[in-house]
């Protein structure tokens, strides 16, 4: 970004951040708060705020490029590392389109749901599995390739061990062929559901043999029999693999780990993208549109004028505009998410 | 309260509440009971040296012990010696959990520290939290979180679980508890500073006998450490994986905390407070964790080996520094050995 493009991206998130002074940061006062700005380079850490007052002043002031908050609970924030007696933390996953195999072949809105997709897989195993209700998570758009999940209270206490576990358990560890999966557990019962149904197709199947290499990929040419022992046993290796592909969503797992970690704090926006970090309704992710509903209000009315340095596509609210190097008018929004990618720079004209 | 729940589980705070005496102030409990209090410093010299003693059968006894013997060790502060000491009542706890009647004192056991579970037609459903807390030790796959049968969002646990279970939690809590920084009203340390420096020099000692490392021969330190020690004394400022190492590798030859400070006094940004912080942490006095020592191939990959300047290194046998310490004492060994005897042999 030139020098002009700074100050003018800096000119737009005032303007937002002027008419937003409420960040969702629960025990804002035992958080430590974390800002990189539009012309420092470096991360300004171990701040703590008394109020949101006193936050929002200072977001005011100081506009912030990226804007963090801690997952831990802290009895003294904005001391160093080793003084800050660690009192707790939010268990927090996170996914992002970087985990998802073929993202770069794949358009944004694209991308987004497929991460949506293991989005899903994640709140169904914490509703399901661990029992975890809407009121004790909050799911958040991270303002640019994912989301993340938090998750309050509950496991606060538990250290990074613990949190593997926890890990372990929603990636499907125990899928893997030495683990012995004990048979009453939830992952057992899953595998056991999609074998059985395997196992039903073959015998319902006039070419039940097709329909084994299908299922299995295997080829055993001596069978004869629908009931050999090898189908069995090849088909039980093929339901742990679809149960691992349908119900274990792919997490960043240091992220979850992580018990210092900080993360991307909702109401603020995301310096890369110029979208929202926002708050999603769990009731209401399945319909949730990133890139229409995360745009802040402040972008949609004002058009701006930008000069595109390379061929590039924006897809946001609700369109996809493809453009050539030259000068452009854009709304807000789409001049300020090529800007921000180094795409684009703002036009002094 | 019974008298043989608190027999049986001396750590229920009601029981210990009635034996301590209401208000009383520490030093006239120790004076009360000085006969016991010798016993129980005995006891945990024992302990640390291996020996298997029986646990007192009276109530008043046993949980008056219990009492001291947990004053004492919060004293000392030392990680290893209260490990040897809570591993025996660790041990004991999971006997009578085990052989417990009364699901009533399982759960009492089990509040007491601080394990959510309920019991539901004869099997317990442990809450994940309280299941992580107490079973990521195990480091068993059985024991793995995606190896439990759950019901309702928690774990489902057989009665040999939940006693290991509640053998970890008690053995987690009493490690914080005697490892944490507690301050002693002055008119208390002239009782317990003679038992404690017994204790303590007997710790040590066990230490490097346990690792097989001998008295401390810094002869035998490897290159990376020698570096790193030369650096100090020489005013240099060192890394922070540097110090660590350094920590890790001192501690686990036996040095005390206040030994391996001594180190430290050189160094430019030396702040006595957070050095004194650092090396507690890393030591795992107050925290009930202590660290390992980082391998050749960490060292390695943190700038910090120096395997060309040494030939023991250069071989290729050694993956570990303190490998390297052992190697190098054992050759020494013999002759030491002989030395003593009085007689002279050519190695």
């Amino acid at each position: 970004m030139n020098d002009f493009s700074v100050r003018r991206a800096k000119y737009f998130f005032d303007l937002y951040y002027s008419s937003h002074s409420s960040f969702r940061i629960p025990e804002l006062k035992q958080r430590e708060l974390a800002f990189s700005f539009f012309d420092k380079t470096g991360m300004a850490r171990h701040t703590s705020f008394q109020s949101m007052g006193e936050l929002a002043d200072f977001i005011r002031t100081n506009t912030p490029l990226h804007f963090y908050y801690s997952s831990a609970y802290y009895g003294n924030p904005s001391a160093e590392m080793d003084f800050k007696e660690w009192k707790g933390a939010d268990l927090i996953f996170d996914i992002d389109g970087d985990h998802i195999p073929n993202a770069d072949k794949m358009t944004y809105g694209e991308m987004l749901g497929a991460v949506k997709n293991e989005l899903m897989k994640l709140l169904f195993l914490l509703r399901d599995d661990f029992r975890i209700n809407d009121d004790s998570m909050e799911i958040v758009f991270s303002g640019s390739r994912g989301y993340h999940v938090h998750v309050y209270s509950i496991f606060n206490d538990l250290g990074s061990q613990e949190r593997r576990e926890i890990v372990d358990y929603i990636t499907g560890k125990c899928l893997l062929p030495d683990y012995g999966l004990k048979k009453m557990t939830a992952w057992s019962q899953r595998i056991e559901s999609e074998k059985e149904s395997m196992l039903s197709k073959i015998r319902k199947a006039k070419k039940w043999k097709e329909e084994f290499e299908k299922m299995t990929g295997r080829n055993i040419p001596d069978l004869e029999k629908k009931n050999d022992s090898r189908i069995e046993r090849a088909i039980e290796s093929a339901a742990k693999l679809r149960v691992n592909s349908k119900f274990s969503p792919l997490i960043d797992e240091p992220v979850t780990i992580d018990i210092h970690r900080l993360i991307r704090t909702p109401g603020g926006i995301h310096g890369k993208s110029g979208l929202m970090v926002m708050d999603v309704d769990p009731k209401k992710i399945d319909t949730f549109e990133p890139l229409i509903e995360a745009i802040p209000d402040e972008f949609k009315e004002i058009k701006e004028r930008i000069n595109v340095i390379r061929k590039s596509k924006v897809e946001l609210g609700g369109e996809i505009i493809e453009l050539s190097e030259g000068t452009q008018v854009l709304p807000l929004y789409g001049s300020i998410f090529l800007v921000l990618k180094g795409n684009a720079e703002f036009s002094e004209k | 309260m019974k008298e043989d729940l608190i027999t049986k589980y001396p750590f229920i705070k009601s029981g210990l509440k009635e034996y301590f005496g209401f208000g009383k102030p520490l030093s006239e409990f120790l004076e009360e009971n000085s006969n016991y209090l010798a016993d129980v410093s005995r006891d945990i010299l024992d302990v640390v040296n291996g020996k298997d003693i029986s646990f007192p059968i009276e109530p008043d006894e046993r949980v008056k012990k219990f009492i001291l013997a947990k004053i004492l060790l919060t004293f000392i502060r030392d990680y290893f010696v209260s490990a040897r000491y809570a591993i025996r009542e660790r041990k004991i706890l999971y006997d009578n959990i085990e052989l417990e009647q009364d699901h009533r004192n399982i759960m009492l056991v089990a509040k007491e520290l601080g394990i959510k579970f309920e019991l539901r037609d004869g099997r317990y459903l442990v809450s994940v939290q309280s299941f992580l807390k107490n079973a990521v030790v195990f480091n068993d796959k059985e024991l793995k979180l995606c190896n439990q049968e759950m019901i309702e969002g928690r774990v489902v646990a057989d009665r040999r679980i939940i006693a290991k279970l509640i053998r970890e939690a008690f053995y987690r809590i009493y490690m914080e508890e005697v490892n944490s920084l507690s301050s002693f009203p002055e008119e208390v340390s002239p009782i317990l500073k003679g038992y404690a420096e017994k204790i303590i020099v007997r710790g040590g000692q066990i230490r490097q006998e346990r690792a097989n490392l001998g008295p401390l021969n810094t002869k035998a330190f490897p290159p990376c450490l020698t570096m790193i020690i030369s650096q100090m004394s020489k005013g240099m400022n060192v890394s922070h994986p540097a110090r660590f190492f350094l920590v890790t590798f001192l501690h686990r030859i036996g040095l005390s905390n206040d030994e391996i400070f001594k180190y430290f006094g050189e160094v430019p940004d030396f702040a006595e407070k957070i050095t004194k912080y650092q090396i507690e942490h890393i030591t795992g006095t107050g925290r009930g964790r202590e660290y390992m020592v980082p391998s050749c191939n960490t060292l390695m990959s943190l700038g910090l080996c120096y395997k060309e300047t040494d030939e023991l290194c250069r071989s290729g046998v050694i993956n570990h520094p303190l490998n390297y310490y052992k190697r190098k004492n054992v050759r020494r060994g013999p002759e030491r050995k002989n030395e003593v005897n009085g007689e002279k042999t050519n190695h």
